[in-house]
């Protein structure tokens, strides 16, 4: 058995992989309130004045996505399913997100409802249901608390950040509170069976996917190359799901790389989907034996194989003083974890929150 | 799900020594008319983008008249395209584009083209058909005044596991 893997391996790799930037500059509390956690969706594009649903724009404060949308359903009088959103947002944090509501075979709450957690802000006609994943970004303001540190550094770091991104490491909510979905994942291999349910199966496959992938970006962090390009790697092309594989990065793509046009990726495991070749071949396989016997069960288990970026770029990255506290503001695209850009700013005493 | 969609672009023949083909300069005894770099290919290829993720069309998005796109690589837009699409949850299964022109010839450059088109898309080149036909001497484009495109396209909605 490869050194590492196992129960205690996958919890490291799931919850404390490897830093780019080494320790962080400066130490502080995070989510001391709720309301030290606002995090905002972009969609990337406006309703489009259909009839057949409404997007409702919600704000939502310490609250799960999934019981917002079965509380917007039963007040609507349609099935949960029928409620679309882009994605979930942290539990502990003020969020605003738009929710889809079907609007000919149901009455939409208008702008002004209140729920027990949350209240509609806005409300506009579009055509589609909501798919998750279907939004550019969100936006976050978080407010860190009793800081200590260099605050030199912490700037130099920004701007070094800002500049070339960092790992997109899944954030600590992927793996259920306190690493929770990892026991799911250990019974799923010793029993050969999921759990019952759309949903729990759901979490235990994608915790295990985000094993997996952890594995490889950890290699690529302690080799120094998860944010430039490999022979043979499967690139992405910033902004879209769209993959090819770079045989040869030539010195156009490697610009491309570092203006942070294209990026390279790592495995989202299952069955087919595009493959490195050549050396990118060889570090993600050596580095998924960590990951043993993930990749086989979750192509055995059908699900397919995706890829998602190594690097992610925040964009308007800044920071600003508020009272005696610390204020970091960013934005990040679709499927970048807040929580994997904090930990490479701020040492925070606290166990990370959990999320939905 | 899936969603189709499809393109249509012509631009008349004017001076130059070029025609900008899916991103690749190809020499011939006349350019294009066009704000931008008029590569007939790509501009059928992202209205048909468009189209089929329900964004409306490549005027709304780049106009004409603005400045910022005069004489724009294409290959830059489309990559804006691809990630508006993104952005509403699909990208793109396979394309089938179709060249409409008595000339230039271009099966010496098929393969070329097709490759500049899968890189300026970011998929694999095996996403992309490009086949080219004449007008038959029919028309305008048979008189060899200009150059059309037409395409075909398939989105598919992203899984986000
Ligand atoms: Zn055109």
């Amino acid at each position: 058995m490869p050194e590492g893997a196992g129960a205690a391996g996958w919890r490291r790799l799931a919850l404390d992989p490897p830093r780019a930037f080494g320790t962080p500059p400066v130490s502080g509390n995070l989510r001391a309130t709720a309301a030290d956690f606002a995090v905002e969706e972009r969609l990337g594009y406006e309703p489009d004045g259909g009839r057949a649903h409404r997007l409702l724009w919600v704000e939502k404060q310490a609250a799960n996505t999934l019981d917002v949308a079965r509380e917007l359903a039963a007040a609507a009088g349609c099935a949960p399913a029928d409620v679309g959103f882009a994605g979930m947002k942290d539990r502990q944090a003020v969020a605003r997100q738009w929710f889809s509501v079907p609007a000919e075979r149901a009455q939409p709450p208008p702008a002004g409802f209140r729920g027990d957690a949350f209240r509609v802000l806005a409300s506009h006609p579009h055509s589609r249901k909501l798919r998750r994943g279907a939004l550019a970004g969100n936006a976050f303001a978080i407010r860190v608390r009793a800081v200590a540190g260099d605050r030199v550094a912490l700037a130099s770091r920004l701007e070094r950040i800002a500049a070339g991104g960092f790992p997109n490491y899944f954030g600590p909510q992927r793996f259920g509170a306190g690493g929770a979905n990892l026991a799911q994942v250990e019974a799923w291999l010793e029993r050969g069976w999921l759990p019952r349910g759309r949903e729990p199966r759901a979490f235990v496959l994608s915790t295990a996917r985000a094993i997996a992938f952890h594995a490889v970006l950890a290699r690529r962090v302690d080799e120094g190359s998860w944010n430039r390009l490999l022979p043979g790697e499967v690139v992405n092309l910033a902004g879209s799901a769209s993959v090819f594989v770079a045989a040869a990065p030539d010195e156009a793509l490697a610009e491309r790389c570092r203006a942070g046009d294209v990026r390279p990726t790592g495995p989202l495991c299952g069955e087919g989907g595009l493959a490195p070749e050549g050396e990118a071949a060889a570090v993600e396989h050596a580095a998924l034996e960590a990951a043993a016997p993930l990749p086989a069960q979750l192509a055995a288990f059908g699900m397919r194989g995706e890829r998602r970026a190594l690097v992610t770029r925040p964009a308007a990255l800044r920071q600003r003083e508020d009272g005696d506290a610390l204020v970091l503001e960013f934005e990040l695209p679709r499927g970048a974890y807040a929580t994997s850009l904090l930990r490479e700013l701020v040492e925070s005493g606290a166990p990370p929150a959990g999320g939905d | 799900m899936m969603r189709i969609g499809s393109g249509y672009d012509v631009h008349r023949f004017g001076a130059g020594d070029h025609v900008m083909l899916g991103g690749l300069r190809i020499a011939h005894t006349h350019g294009v008319v066009a704000h931008s770099d008029g590569d007939v290919i790509l501009h059928a290829l992202m209205d048909a983008m468009l189209g089929a993720a329900g964004a409306g069309d490549i005027g709304q998005h780049f106009p004409p008249g603005d400045a910022r796109f005069s004489g724009a690589d294409s290959r830059d837009l489309l990559r804006e395209v691809v990630r508006m699409v993104a952005a509403r949850g699909f990208t793109l299964e396979n394309c089938d584009l179709t060249l409409v022109a008595e000339v230039p010839r271009i099966a010496s450059h098929r393969d070329a083209i097709c490759e500049s088109i899968a890189a300026a898309l970011a998929v694999d080149r095996t996403r992309v058909n490009l086949k080219a036909t004449t007008a038959e001497g029919l028309g305008a484009l048979g008189r060899s005044e200009g150059i059309a495109a037409q395409a075909i396209v398939l989105l598919r909605e992203v899984d986000s596991a």
